[in-house]
């Protein structure tokens, strides 16, 4: 008798700091991820145009067969995919070569690094400022500089063609520093003795990096790819900042059509609907990359 | 290609051409930055110089317009009360779970682990809606309180991966020898647990300041007088101030002042952050 209600009492012990640790977190983390989630799911199947809210009811799959033929969704997407891709393409590139110069470099190295970082935590309507100031075509340092080199006058983010080039260039300018701090972090991990051998048995520098670097790198280059994709799917306040979509929609991504059909045109329910299609897209988009690559997170 | 820590060979060209080539690097990610701080400290004439005058006498007038212009001090002290209220509350409930996470065994926990690393899938504008409607429904649209909680979704997950990740570290030895030596568990956590993890706290604390110090979005759509943020006053206040670019660099600067005083102790600790403590740092 005595036995079983001590064995109750330890057994409660260990339970009660473990469940005390837990539950607290868990039960903050369910109430504001999950309630919202499904807010947006059950709103995104409903008619909700915000000043009128009373008349908010369930319309079906309206809102997502409504997307079918929205042209403007269509066009939103397609510059995601744009920026997306281009951005990664360039920030992976230049990352591989700034980290390979940086773990080549022999002195200064901690405050050349400390510099070529600081962009990746500078607040974004600062940055968003700055650009706009870069930009300006007529007073801006960018044309100045390239004016020197024979290049311009640009109209920046005041061209419909050049807006979205333009933004590419901040986001690089702001985010390349993250794929070179992983990257050469990856790269100090890497043996030295595979290299050395590698080149006494007469490889050049390049067959040394896309055959031992490479695929040594790649499992923590893909994590750092994964991160920055969903990133960038993500983008929204350089952009709202600096142009609102515009000129017109030309740099409307799908994070921003989301907002303005919320919050400029009051539709509730549409936006909601757009909001899970972006959802779905960084899910299906990190799941692909996670399988493809052979990513490891944890 | 021999690498940083191996300066025993003699100093080649190419040393020389990647040291040029860096620094030439570092002033293009440096000079927004530099540039924006030397137009805060020019007046309206040299500003608007063209060619762009390097040289010049600053000037702190327009530190002086902005900081006297009371709404942006005002801002400044919403940020502080929002973003240090949802990192200590972050760390509070975050810390406590991540050891949990990292020490016990049970079914389902893997699956709740990818759910905690999901939540950084989810864009901020799929949430905007349901936060918008909620908190104007319960009432507390515009004021702290809600920027906490909304602040917590990003900051939670957040310290408990990277947590979790430090405390993975900690030899298991340490803790049962103080389980041997009669601690009972909480000691073992408050005594031997939580001063070897002394740096990812640190690290934690201060990627959650940022994010929360950064952010943009929710702080548009959740606050209009009261509670109104940094970045959202600067916002607003230059959508007046369009033309004046000294005030305009002058507030960008202030905004990421305590940003940039912060960089100079987590740059080790930036990998770990960027991946959420994925990848061993």
């Amino acid at each position: 008798m005595r036995s079983v209600a001590s064995d109750a009492l330890t057994r409660m012990r260990t339970w009660l700091l473990p469940a005390s640790f837990l539950a607290p977190a868990l039960i903050v983390l369910i109430i504001i991820n999950v309630v919202p989630l499904f807010y947006t799911i059950t709103t995104s199947f409903q008619s909700y145009y915000l000043p009128r809210s009373y008349d908010r009811g369930f319309n079906g799959l309206e809102n997502y067969t409504e997307l079918i033929f929205d042209k403007r969704f269509w066009a939103a997407l397609g510059r995601t995919a744009i920026f997306v891709t281009v951005s990664l393409a360039i920030e992976v590139a230049l990352g591989f070569g700034i980290a390979l110069m940086l773990i080549r470099q022999r002195w200064g190295l901690g405050a050349l690094r400390g510099l070529i970082l600081l962009p990746i935590i500078v607040t974004p309507i600062a940055v968003a400022f700055v650009w706009r100031l870069l930009f300006s075509p007529s007073l801006g340092l960018l044309n100045y500089l390239l004016g020197y080199v024979g290049l311009g006058p640009f109209e920046w983010i005041y061209s419909p063609n050049q807006a979205l080039p333009a933004l590419i260039l901040v986001e690089v300018w702001q985010h390349t520093p993250e794929l070179v701090l992983i990257i050469f972090t990856g790269l100090l991990t890497l043996p030295d003795d595979l290299t050395e051998a590698a080149m006494i048995d007469g490889a050049n520098p390049w067959q040394v990096f896309m055959a031992i670097k490479l695929p040594l790198l790649k499992p923590i280059l893909m994590v750092g790819i994964v991160f920055r994709v969903i990133s960038l799917l993500k983008t929204f306040d350089v952009f709202y900042i600096v142009g609102r979509g515009g000129p017109g929609t030309s740099t409307e991504t799908l994070a921003l059509y989301v907002y303005a059909t919320g919050f400029s045109f009051l539709r509730m329910g549409y936006a909601s609907a757009l909001a899970m299609v972006l959802f779905a897209i960084v899910l299906i988009t990190t799941i692909l990359i996670v399988r493809w690559g052979d990513v490891k997170l944890g | 290609m021999a690498s940083a820590h191996h300066n025993d060979r003699p100093v080649s060209f190419g040393d020389v051409l990647n040291t040029i080539g860096l620094i030439i690097v570092a002033i293009v990610f440096i000079m927004p930055i530099l540039w924006a701080f030397l137009m805060s400290l020019k007046t309206r004439a040299d500003a608007l110089a063209m060619p762009p005058k390097w040289v010049f006498t600053p000037t702190f007038e327009h530190y002086q317009t902005v900081w006297s212009d009371g709404s942006l001090l005002a801002y400044t002290q919403n940020s502080l009360i929002v973003t240090l209220s949802a990192t200590a509350i972050g760390l509070l409930l975050g810390v406590p779970a991540a050891y949990m996470l990292a020490r016990m065994r049970f079914r389902g926990k893997r699956s709740l682990l990818l759910g905690i690393l999901s939540t950084r899938m989810i864009p901020p504008v799929a949430f905007i809606v349901p936060f918008f409607v909620i908190f104007t429904n319960l009432g507390l649209k515009d004021t702290y309180t809600a920027l906490i909680i909304v602040y917590l979704t990003i900051i939670l997950g957040f310290v408990i991966w990277m947590m979790r990740s430090y405390i993975l570290e900690i030899p298991l030895e340490l803790e049962e020898a103080a389980r041997i030596d009669g601690c009972s568990q909480w000691q073992t956590f408050r005594f031997v647990v939580l001063p070897l993890c002394l740096p990812g706290l640190a690290t934690s604390a201060i990627f959650s300041f940022i994010y929360a110090w950064n952010e943009f979005l929710y702080a548009m759509i959740l606050t209009n007088r009261h509670a109104k943020t940094l970045p959202l006053g600067i916002y607003n206040w230059v959508s007046y101030e369009e033309v004046r670019w000294g005030e305009l660099t002058a507030a960008a600067v202030l905004a990421m002042l305590p940003v940039l005083v912060f960089y100079f102790f987590v740059q080790r600790a930036l990998v770990r952050g960027l991946t959420m403590g994925a990848v061993k740092g």
